[in-house]
C-alpha cells in the first residue's frame, strides 16, 4: 500500500468506478430490465450497485497496478483532475435527474 | 422497527457525521501551507474507516426498514420529494465516498514529499479533499430532510 503505482491504480480506478455508478444508476432508471436484473442477482438494485462497485474498483485497481508506468507528481496531479471532474460530474448528474424525472410528473 | 435497526440507523447517522467532521478536517488541515502529514494519514483513514461503517449500517436500515416502511410513507405524505430526488440522489452519490476516501488516504500515504515539493499537486489534492467533504455535508442535510419528510 505504500507504493505510488498502487494509489495512481485505485485513483484511476475510482474515476471508472465513479462513472460507472452514475451510468448503471441513469440506465436502470431508464430500462426496467437493467434494474430487474439488479433485483434478481442481488436481492435489491441499490445492494447491486454497492456491490458491483466494490467490484469494479478493486479488479481495476490490480489491473491498473500491473500496467501503470508513470507515478511522478504530474501524472498524479491530471489523475486528480480528471477524478475530481468526473466526481462533479457524476453528483450534479445524479441528482439532476431525479430532481428532472419529479418536474416531469 | 427493531432494536437493532434502531442501532444500526442510529450508527449510521453518527458515524456518518464523524466521518463527514473527519474529512471537514482533512481539507483544513491540507489548506495549510505546512500540513501535518502525520496526523494527516490518521485522519484520512479514519474519514474512510467511518464511511465504510456508514455504508454498511446504512445499507442495513435502508435495505431491512427504509424501503418498506419509510418510502410509501414520504411518497403518500406532503413532500414525495425527499424521497423521488433526495434519497434517490443521495443514496448513489454516497456510493463514491468510500473509495474517494480510500484515494486521499493513500495520497496522503504514499505521495506527501511530492505534495510540499509540488504546489500545484497539493492544491489539487486539497480540491479533491474539498470534493469529498462537500458531498459528505449534502449527503448528511439531504439525510437531515428526509428525516423530517418522514412523518405520518
Amino acid at each position: 500500500m505504500n507504493n505510488p503505482k498502487t494509489t495512481l491504480a485505485a485513483l484511476w480506478s475510482a474515476t471508472i468506478t465513479v462513472l460507472f455508478v452514475t451510468a448503471l444508476t441513469i440506465t436502470g432508471d431508464k430500462h426496467a430490465s437493467v434494474k430487474s436484473w439488479l433485483t434478481t442477482t442481488f436481492r435489491q438494485h441499490w445492494l447491486g450497485k454497492s456491490i458491483l462497485a466494490v467490484v469494479v474498483f478493486v479488479m481495476l485497481t490490480l489491473v491498473f497496478s500491473a500496467v501503470i508506468k508513470r507515478t511522478d507528481s504530474k501524472a498524479l496531479r491530471s489523475g486528480l483532475i480528471v477524478l475530481i471532474t468526473a466526481t462533479v460530474f457524476g453528483a450534479l448528474v445524479l441528482v439532476g435527474f431525479p430532481l428532472w424525472e419529479f418536474w416531469q410528473k | 422497527m427493531t432494536q437493532f435497526q434502531l442501532v444500526t440507523l442510529i450508527a449510521h447517522d453518527f458515524l456518518g457525521v464523524a466521518a463527514v467532521i473527519f474529512s471537514y478536517a482533512v481539507w483544513m488541515q491540507l489548506v495549510k501551507q505546512e500540513p501535518n502529514f502525520h496526523s494527516l494519514r490518521m485522519t484520512t483513514l479514519w474519514a474512510w474507516i467511518l464511511t465504510m461503517i456508514s455504508w454498511v449500517t446504512g445499507g442495513y436500515y435502508y435495505l431491512t426498514y427504509y424501503g418498506k416502511t419509510i418510502r410509501p410513507l414520504i411518497l403518500a405524505g406532503k413532500h414525495p420529494w425527499a424521497h423521488s430526488v433526495m434519497t434517490e440522489a443521495k443514496e448513489h452519490f454516497f456510493l463514491f465516498l468510500p473509495f474517494l476516501t480510500f484515494v486521499l488516504y493513500l495520497i496522503i500515504r504514499t505521495s506527501h514529499s511530492a505534495m510540499m515539493k509540488d504546489v500545484r499537486l497539493k492544491k489539487t489534492v486539497t480540491v479533491l479533499a474539498a470534493v469529498i467533504a462537500l458531498l459528505g455535508i449534502a449527503v448528511t442535510l439531504f439525510g437531515v430532510a428526509i428525516s423530517g419528510a418522514a412523518h405520518k
